[in-house]
């Protein structure tokens, strides 16, 4: 399933041996402690996958929920078909993929470019500062957020329409016309993300070896050059994750961001907000059913690793040394 | 694929060892009942640990102290030590869910009529009918049509809490405010009534009110009374179905498409197309706290002991006028519930601390008020002075409110007003009647989704093509179905009755 | 050792080159000009909150949130309530320092050891503990399973430990640090090393390590946020008051409002409780509050991002 890629380096590849050597040993045990973590914190709870094919019922109630969750009966697909059959399930399929389709690209499009700009900023004392005001939005909750976009909207004492008014124009009703959210939602993501991507690539930028550029100035190469040729390339095996892990994800939604800044209106907003884990937080406020849950979830993961594996896939194709696996 | 296959292999081999050490716990929390799944014999005399799980303010700053003086009390009188878990408001919907789901150790749970049906159904709790043979006290002590309305499946499952178990909403008026508009608003029982003086209240300028300015605000959850006051919704959890207060008859219908919701709904949209409603309703999570107008259920002197005071506004007066009927439904009496947990090892001492608790002053107060000397001392005529607002457990969680000591600020015993609505509510046709939701669940839910889309734009007025959207999706997801069905097994339990 | 291996990777000798690479004027001049606008527009919510928790009360009520504060419309009200509950905010901040600090540390060293093992290309179990990786990225078993396997298996339920374990190491951050390593770290470092006599263990904690601040600082920083800013594990897991950290107070504060507002019998029969709940000023006090200290650290780790660059061109 995994192979190990070794065609670029022949050094590596004579060494390439079937015997167990001392370095696998020592990182075998070096990576000990990270895997008693993932043992613990991931694999032990994975018995809840279980919960998605089962109808929950306290069977015993003096034995333990793993014994009552192995003895209840067996639902078969039955909590997958409860969501899977609801009338609005294409719409919130649709919102999700799309929404997440736009987001992907703008969050490598958008701050890999300003990485780029800032890094070539001259004072290094104005990038810090900018990179430091462009983290606010990330130190901030959805919850604070919504109190900021709801001060900037709200019909009567709203900010945006104040000026509206002042500008001889009919105030908007935000909150109850959903033509505008699809912008207001995507513009709030990019706003959110932005500094707090831009370090990631910044990061990368940073581990470059300066020689690269050097040697580069000497052939007479111009600074969009070096960006094109020499930044750009560095970055994409870090680009290239980024991406992979965003489409593991792309039929997950920021709950934050599409409950919390609607402030939950619902309707008539909800043709362009319905996603799926608003979907699945309706769901469990509204009738809190275990299995119904599981399944919702499993069916998010199981979609993820589905596209993840395809990216993968894809990336492999094209560039095998940036595959994620 | 081999990897895979070590890889799970390794994964099964842990959770085998997790598994074999789970027998012998790592520690043990001290100040945490492990009692709950170890059986000790109360009956030889020995003290019983009891656990108890309901929600509050969180964990009170003297808990320590009061649960000694608690513990000494209660192992004179029934041999029982009581541990309370005061779970916070904000935490309890996901912690309670997960403690009754996840079977975690624990003697006696809060609940309500949200979620008392689901956790029966799931086999959390104990059948407590033959248990409350036993207690006959508590047995008498809560009216007979109260057990009923907690029935499920034929079985009682919860000890419902005996207070204002009816519901009556009243029209709260900024007095100052309601006099000036001139308006016989004392007689307004009605919401076309109560619109006027709503109207007029508009234009009026007071220190706390600007003329033309909002006079009613409302948050997303919107005017539920709406609906609530008229029509008992068959404990489905869904307001768009339900059987009306008024004929006594057990007949379901879609409220939303009845002539007298619909007539309210219109009264609601004018308002808020006036101005009257805050623009912002269907997006504001909490109202402010001053409210020229505004509804509540309650009872006529919580005007003066709390819809007035909790206004924060100083020297305001408030007047409660009365809307509509006082109900009684199932839901109403299942507001709070206490239900013994189906692992509990001593059911029956749970049971009598639940009895106690509803018989005993002494207990009552301290779970209401607090450690005596410490929150509150009583007074020389049999009152209790409160000497701080620290006490952080919830009163309405707890039990009846019938034998709490009277405040010394009170000037009337405001409970025997509340045990007089009771009395004479109109009772719902279908008391008693529990809903089997099994064969229309899915259904049941996909209703329920509509309603809390459509909730804030319907509920606050400020859409007023809301109301026919929302019965037409629900339409579509078998709203007909629904109806037929509820209609179908309330007639079976009135053929058995 | 790590100077010798910076300069070794770097080959960073001061270049009169490097100092003529720069960009024109212009050019700086509208990157600085956009990244303003944009410093600008992050900034703005943090200063909105400000203002809302000097304003009055009343003026909120009446007039909504604004935008700006007049000496007529400001109060102090929010943070001299603040002051007299200094013990317990200050109790909560110590919980959330010490999350913070023992979480960062403790989950940068897991993240960095599985990234360093899984980035060395000639291991033989690579494979394995890449999907034993990558797995938990996907799927996971959901919400009542961890519930049940930290309290009643691994009887975490209202200890420190409990706010600290499950977050420490996500695949994400492993992924992150495996793929820094992998890029910026050449082979020739650790085979020279390892012709040497150096173990796997002094490798990565004596030249891997050193030279990887910008990695380090990256994952601190993630890690940081995510337990400076988590309230989750506390609202499952913890039942008394002196192990709530700050956010965990602050989102307790606004749940139980909103709790009580739409819950009328509960409402009615607390409302003492409702009324000694904070208003809205406090709650964007201490959202404020909350903010400051991690805004306050974020530029020590920011030195780190930016070294790479500064330490080539001009320390050599």
């Amino acid at each position: 399933m995994v192979k190990e890629q070794t065609k670029k380096s022949p050094k590596l590849n004579k060494k390439r041996r079937v015997k167990w050597t001392r370095d696998d040993t020592e990182l075998t045990i070096l990576a000990i402690p990270t895997t008693v973590w993932f043992i613990v914190f991931c694999y032990l709870p994975m018995f809840g996958i279980i919960l998605a094919f089962k109808n929950y019922r306290i069977v015993d109630a003096t034995k333990s929920f793993i014994y009552n969750l192995f003895q209840s009966n067996w639902a078969g697909f039955e909590n997958f078909r409860y969501f899977l059959s609801l009338k609005d399930f294409p719409q919130i399929f649709r919102n999700t993929v799309l929404y997440n389709a736009v987001f992907i690209v703008l969050d490598i499009v958008l701050p890999v470019s300003l990485a780029i700009m800032i890094s070539n900023i001259r004072s290094k004392r104005c990038s810090k500062t900018y990179q430091t005001l462009m983290f606010m939005p990330h130190f901030m909750s959805w919850v604070v957020i919504s109190y900021f976009v709801y001060a900037f909207l709200v019909t009567d004492k709203g900010l945006l329409n104040s000026m509206i008014r002042f500008f001889g124009g009919d105030p908007i009703n935000w909150y109850s016309e959903p033509k505008y959210w699809t912008v207001i939602l995507t513009l709030m993501h990019v706003w959110k993300v932005l500094g707090y991507s831009m370090v990631v690539y910044l990061a990368s930028i940073t581990g470059i070896d300066t020689s690269l550029y050097e040697a580069a100035v000497l052939d007479g190469a111009s600074k969009s050059q070096q960006a094109r040729y020499i930044t750009l390339p560095s970055l994409y095996p870090i680009i290239i994750l980024m991406f992979i892990m965003a489409v593991g994800k792309i039929f997950a939604s920021d709950f934050g961001l599409f409950y919390q800044v609607t402030r939950g209106a619902g309707q008539p907003l909800t043709p362009v907000v319905a996603t799926f884990d608003v979907k699945i937080f309706q769901m469990v406020t509204t009738s809190p059913n275990l299995g119904q849950n599981a399944a919702a979830s499993l069916f998010q993961s199981v979609i993820g690793c589905i596209t993840i594996l395809g990216a993968n896939w894809v990336v492999r194709k094209v560039d095998p040394d940036s595959a994620m696996i | 694929m081999k990897k895979l296959i070590a890889l799970a292999l390794a994964a099964v081999m842990v959770l085998g060892m997790f598994a074999g050490c789970s027998g012998k716990p790592a520690e043990t929390n001290p100040g945490e009942s492990q009692s709950a799944n170890k059986p000790s014999d109360g009956a030889n005399g020995e003290i019983v640990n009891l656990k108890w799980v309901t929600v509050g303010n969180g964990k009170p700053a003297n808990y320590d102290a009061w649960k000694a003086a608690m513990d000494a009390y209660l192992e004179e009188k029934i041999g029982v030590h009581l541990d309370v878990d005061v779970i916070s408001w904000g935490d309890w919907d996901q912690r309670r869910n997960m403690i009754v789901s996840t079977n975690e150790p624990y003697d006696i749970m809060f609940t309500n009529n949200g979620t008392y049906y689901k956790d029966v159904n799931m086999g959390a709790f104990a059948k407590l009918d033959d248990l409350l043979a036993q207690t006959p006290a508590l047995k008498d002590f809560i009216p007979e049509n109260h057990w009923e309305a907690c029935r499920v499946n034929g079985g009682i499952y919860g000890v419902p809490s005996y207070k204002d178990s009816s519901n009556t909403f009243f029209f709260i008026y900024d007095q100052e405010m309601a006099d000036a508009t001139g308006l016989d608003y004392k007689n307004a029982h009605n919401l076309a009534d109560a619109s006027k003086v709503v109207e007029a209240m508009y234009g009026v300028e007071t220190a706390n009110h600007a003329a033309n300015t909002t006079v009613f605000y409302l948050h997303q959850g919107g005017l539920d009374a709406l609906y609530g006051s008229k029509y008992d919704d068959v404990s489905s959890g869904c307001p768009a179905i339900g059987v009306s207060y008024k004929n006594g008859e057990p007949k379901v219908v879609s409220v939303f498409e009845q002539e007298d919701i619909k007539a309210d709904l219109a009264i609601l949209q004018d308002m808020y197309a006036k101005g009257y409603i805050n623009s912002d309703a269907n997006i504001l999570a909490e109202a402010p706290k001053y409210n020229p107008f505004g509804v509540a259920i309650g009872w006529p002197s919580a005007a003066d002991t709390i819809w007035g005071p909790n206004m924060l506004v100083k020297d305001l007066k408030v007047t409660a006028v009365q809307w509509g009927e006082t109900v009684l439904s199932n839901a109403t009496v299942q507001g709070s519930l206490n239900c013994i947990s189906a692992s509990s090892a001593h059911p029956e001492k749970a049971l009598q601390l639940l009895e106690l608790v509803n018989t005993d002053s002494k207990v009552r107060d301290m779970l209401f008020y607090g450690l005596e000397g410490d929150n509150f001392e009583y007074t020389a005529d049999g009152k209790v002075h409160k000497l701080n607002n620290e006490w952080s457990m919830a009163g309405y969680t707890q039990g009846t409110f019938f034998n709490v000591t009277t405040l010394d600020t009170d000037t009337s015993n405001q409970w025997d007003e509340v045990k007089a609505q009771n009395e004479n509510a109109t009772e719902s046709p279908i008391l008693g009647f529990s809903l089997n939701k099994e064969p229309i669940s899915d259904k049941l839910d996909a209703i329920v989704a509509v309603f809390t889309e459509w909730r804030a734009a319907l509920m606050t007025g400020s859409d007023p093509t809301a109301c026919d959207k929302m019965v037409a999706a629900m339409k579509d997801a078998g709203l007909e179905d629904v109806i037929t069905e509820v209609q179908a097994q309330i007639d079976a339990w009135v053929a058995s009755k | 050792m790590a100077e010798k291996i910076k300069k070794k990777s770097k080959s960073g000798q001061p270049s009169e080159a490097m100092q003529l690479n720069r960009i024109k004027p212009v050019t700086n001049f509208f990157f600085n000009l956009l990244f303003t606008i944009l410093a600008l527009a992050c900034l703005l919510p943090i200063v909105f909150i400000f203002i809302i928790s000097i304003t009055d009360e009343n003026v909120i009520r009446t007039q909504g949130y604004q935008f700006y504060v007049t000496a007529k419309t400001a109060s102090t009200k929010a943070y001299e309530y603040l002051w007299t509950q200094r013990q317990t905010i200050l109790g909560a901040m110590w919980v959330s320092v010490k999350v913070t600090a023992i979480g960062t540390v403790l989950g940068v060293i897991l993240t960095t050891l599985m990234g360093y093992v899984l980035s060395r290309k000639e291991y033989r179990l690579r494979g394995f503990y890449t999907m034993l990786i990558f797995i938990p990225m996907i799927f996971g078993g959901g919400l009542a399973a961890s519930y049940v396997v930290n309290t009643q298996i691994l009887h975490l339920g209202n200890t420190l430990a409990i706010l600290i374990l499950p977050l420490a190491v996500s695949s994400f951050n492993v992924v992150i640090a495996r793929t820094f390593f992998q890029s910026t770290i050449p082979d020739s470092v650790i085979e020279s090393a390892k012709l040497d006599g150096a173990s796997q263990w002094s490798i990565f904690f004596k030249i891997v390590l050193p030279i990887s601040k910008p990695v380090l600082a990256t994952i601190a920083l993630f890690l940081a946020f995510g337990y400076w800013n988590d309230w989750y594990q506390s609202m499952l897991y913890i039942k008394d008051q002196d192990l709530q950290s700050l956010q965990a107070m602050l989102n307790s504060m606004q749940k139980n409002l909103e709790y009580l507002t739409k819950n009328p019998t509960a409402g009615m029969t607390s409302s003492d409780m409702i009324r000694m709940m904070p208003q809205e000023s406090v709650r964007m006090a201490i959202a404020f509050v909350v903010a400051v200290p991690i805004a306050c650290v974020y530029p020590f780790f920011q030195k780190y991002f930016i070294s790479g660059l500064t330490v080539g061109a001009v320390k050599g």
